[in-house]
């Protein structure tokens, strides 16, 4: 099977990335979508009145209470610095689709229709319970219980680490980072550090 | 002067967002997201797992439709 060269790719990715904020005013967050499912299957539809407000009426219920919380004075302060340009709250709620957990299943089912077109049209496609290279062989000795029982393990370590981290390598390791936050840095630095410590390890101890 | 640190839920949450877009609710941040962020409501909610009402301020007031009356 061939592969396109690597920055053809991060070409691609950044083309996706752009096209969900143009088309959705959001950053693209896989394990968020997931997480809104799973939430919706656990805890049932929301319940509260107010959930359906708009971000102009958000806003300006939001100023009311902030008066209530902090007193009129804090409405004086002054404007915080930010980078980002000014947006209008109209401009958001007009722009701003509706996330459902219907535009969530679409957005993941989206996921697996474009990995199947990929093995498609690469001629890859086939079914496996193994990930290809020397070590997962070697740590699963060939028993296909193995194999299961570690990429088990493994999804599960990176669903916990994504929960602990509030967000996945896309939420932030492509929309943090590129937005310089800290805290996406640091998770950023941590999940590929460790990834490369863990496969150094592992490569010399087996 | 050393940087506060900021919430670790800022780039899911969902108010964040809408703060940064209305410069009269800068207080919120500065008073939660900013600084002590884990007495934030909403970060509570996420950081056991439950889902966070899109209407819930950091101090646990869940915001409502303002009555006609209230409207401006």
């Amino acid at each position: 099977m061939s592969y396109l060269p690597w920055y053809v790719g991060g070409v691609g990715i950044a083309a996706v990335m752009v096209a969900h904020w143009l088309s959705l005013r959001r950053m693209m967050a896989v394990s968020g979508r997931y997480t809104a499912l799973v939430n919706r299957l656990r805890f049932g539809p929301p319940k509260d009145e107010g959930q359906d407000l708009s971000a102009e009426e958000l806003i300006r219920a939001m100023r009311e209470a902030t008066e209530a919380a902090f007193g009129a004075s804090a409405m004086d302060l002054p404007e915080p610095e930010s980078s980002r340009p000014p947006v209008s709250i109209r401009s958001v709620d007009r722009d701003n689709v509706p996330q459902t957990p219907g535009t969530h299943l679409l957005f993941l089912g989206a996921l697996v229709v474009g990995g199947l077109l990929s093995a498609l049209l690469g001629g890859g496609l086939g079914v496996t319970s193994s990930l290809h290279g020397e070590l997962f062989a070697r740590v699963a000795q060939g028993s296909p219980l193995g194999k299961a029982a570690l990429l088990l393990g493994g999804g599960v370590l990176v669903g916990a680490g994504t929960r602990m981290a509030g967000g996945c390598t896309s939420g932030h390791g492509l929309c943090g980072v590129s937005r310089s936050q800290k805290g996406s840095l640091l998770s950023t630095l941590g999940f590929f550090g460790a990834g490369v410590a863990a496969s150094l390890l592992l490569g010399r101890l087996l | 002067m050393p940087r506060r640190p900021e919430c670790p839920n800022t780039l899911s949450c969902e108010m964040y967002d809408l703060l940064k877009l209305a410069g009269t609710l800068a207080i919120w941040k500065t008073n939660y997201c900013t600084s002590d962020f884990e007495r934030c409501e909403r970060h509570k909610l996420s950081s056991s797992g439950r889902p966070v009402p899109r209407n819930l301020l950091p101090n646990g007031v869940l915001l409502r439709h303002l009555s006609k009356g209230e409207r401006t």
